[in-house]
């Protein structure tokens, strides 16, 4: 009988544990013995990976995801620090290209344009003086980077504290806020408030509307106009007396006022829900 | 009785291996008459063993590759006279039934990650300390990696979904290799890094 070769989608299986064990043992011999099946072996472990973090996985592969690779205290962690890796980049990334885009704009300033085909040049003079102002000013801006960013660090922190799996199980007194997915809502009717002064941390109750409830959820944060995003993997769905909801602690005291969006996704089969409120005063 | 210390990197060494460095130099010739290409082959297949161990959920892959590579440098004397084919294969046969012997243990013992235990939730100072301490370990990791590997990681996993693909492809192209072979390089830079962090971590429990 021929041997099907080590593809892609079979690598998943495997490493989803959906091969038998003869299976199993073929695909390890030459995972062992071959360069090209190790190499497809360990490129399909990474794309699972991936899809498992960005909330790409079906519901079943994703069970099947967490029994194989996120099993025991000692898996669990690993699977925390890959997580880690990933949202420290991410984040990194969104830095990164923040930054690259105020200099793009800087950049646009002091370029001059072209008369009659034929570039101006600044006197020397007129060229120290602003790169001066543009020391300055970059000085200032860094300062403010730093300081943006050791605040976005503790924002993180927090909403991952507020939301982790030990913590959500905990009852807490927190101010809950129903918030239905905007297909729901009618056009007439505004968006939540929550008051930052009132409020120290406040439970959104995201209502879920499908009938089918699935296992976990990811949920992305953002404020309306900020590049900046937080993702809160692994949440579970939950009984409230509005009906099934996906429970988000943010810390409203800590948010900058404004809009604020929460995308929902479950699985990639199903579309997501988007919800949204505002931070006031 | 002296231990083995041919391989440069420390924690890639059999850890509790009890046999001797001439024994260790045998497995070696027997896995690569080259000396020079023995020391990869032997990294790249602890590197193997470790990945197969942890597939298949035993719960201490480090410990079944050292126990793998002690019971076939036991045999090497006669196996250099008589096994005839790809020595990797031998060592596969070899972790392969310790991968038996582990499910029938824990068929026979009552798996401890069975059992329901009354949670004993971490407190906020709890999950706030380990998430500092991950965040530090993380930052201490990524500042041992050499800067090219570094930047590398971050720009690799500095997009995600779609936005992701068109990114990975570009880095590729500047890199002069195919996204397939990126997305290995990566693999490896991360599971280094990822050991890293296991240390460190775990260096910070036995500190308290």
């Amino acid at each position: 009988m021929k041997e099907e070769p080590v593809t892609k989608e079979v690598a998943r299986r495997f490493l989803l544990g959906a091969v038998d064990d003869s299976e199993r043992q073929r695909i390890e011999s030459l995972f062992i013995t071959s360069p090209d099946v190790q190499a497809t072996l360990l490129s399909a472990e990474e794309e699972l990976f991936d899809d498992y973090f960005e909330g790409g996985l079906s519901v079943s592969d994703s069970a099947k995801f967490v029994e194989r690779f996120g099993r025991g205290e000692r898996q669990q962690r690993k699977l925390n620090i890959a997580g880690s890796i990933r949202n420290y980049a991410l984040s990194e990334g969104q830095r990164n290209r923040a930054s690259s885009s105020i200099v793009e704009k800087f950049r646009h300033l002091i370029s001059l344009p072209a008369v009659g085909g034929r570039r101006l040049y600044i006197p020397a003079a007129v060229t120290l003086v602003l790169l001066v102002i543009a020391a300055i000013w970059l000085a200032q801006w860094n300062n403010q980077r730093q300081s943006d960013a050791d605040l976005r660090l503790a924002l993180e922190r927090e909403l991952n504290h507020l939301n982790s799996p030990s913590n959500l199980t905990q009852e807490q007194t927190y101010v809950s806020v129903v918030l239905p997915p905007l297909t729901l809502r009618s056009s007439n009717q505004s968006s939540q408030t929550v008051s930052q002064t009132a409020h120290q941390i406040v439970e959104l109750q995201l209502l879920l509307t499908r009938k089918q409830e699935l296992q976990n959820y990811r949920a992305v944060l953002r404020r309306v106009g900020s590049a900046d995003e937080f993702i809160l993997p692994g949440l579970r769905p939950a009984k409230s007396s509005a009906g099934s909801v996906v429970k988000l602690r943010v810390p409203a005291r800590s948010l900058p006022r404004g809009h604020y969006l929460i995308s929902l996704t479950g699985s990639p089969d199903a579309p997501g829900e988007e919800y949204d409120f505002v931070i006031g005063g | 009785m002296r231990k083995i210390s041919i391989v440069t990197d420390a924690h890639q060494m059999p850890r509790n291996s009890g046999f001797p460095a001439e024994k260790f130099n045998d497995l070696l010739a027997w896995l690569n008459p080259d000396s020079e290409q023995a020391s990869s082959t032997y990294l790249n297949l602890r590197q193997s063993l470790l990945k197969i161990f942890a597939w298949n959920q035993c719960a201490d892959p480090e410990g079944m590759t050292d126990e793998t590579f002690d019971r076939v440098a036991r045999q090497v004397d006669t196996l250099r006279e008589s096994f005839k084919g790809n020595p990797k294969l031998f060592f596969y046969g070899v972790a392969n039934n310790l991968i038996k012997e582990y499910r029938k243990k824990i068929k026979v013992h009552v798996p401890i990650e069975g059992i329901e235990l009354p949670e004993a939730a971490p407190g906020k100072h709890d999950d706030e300390e380990i998430f500092e301490k991950l965040r530090e370990c993380l930052t201490k990791c990524l500042q041992k990696l050499p800067g090219d590997k570094r930047d590398l990681i971050l720009a690799y996993y500095a997009k995600e979904k779609h936005a992701k693909i068109v990114h990975r492809a570009a880095l590729a192209q500047e890199l002069g290799i195919s996204v397939e072979t990126l997305r290995v390089r990566m693999l490896r830079i991360r599971t280094g890094l990822e050991e890293c962090i296991e240390r460190c971590l775990d260096e910070d429990v036995k500190k308290k």
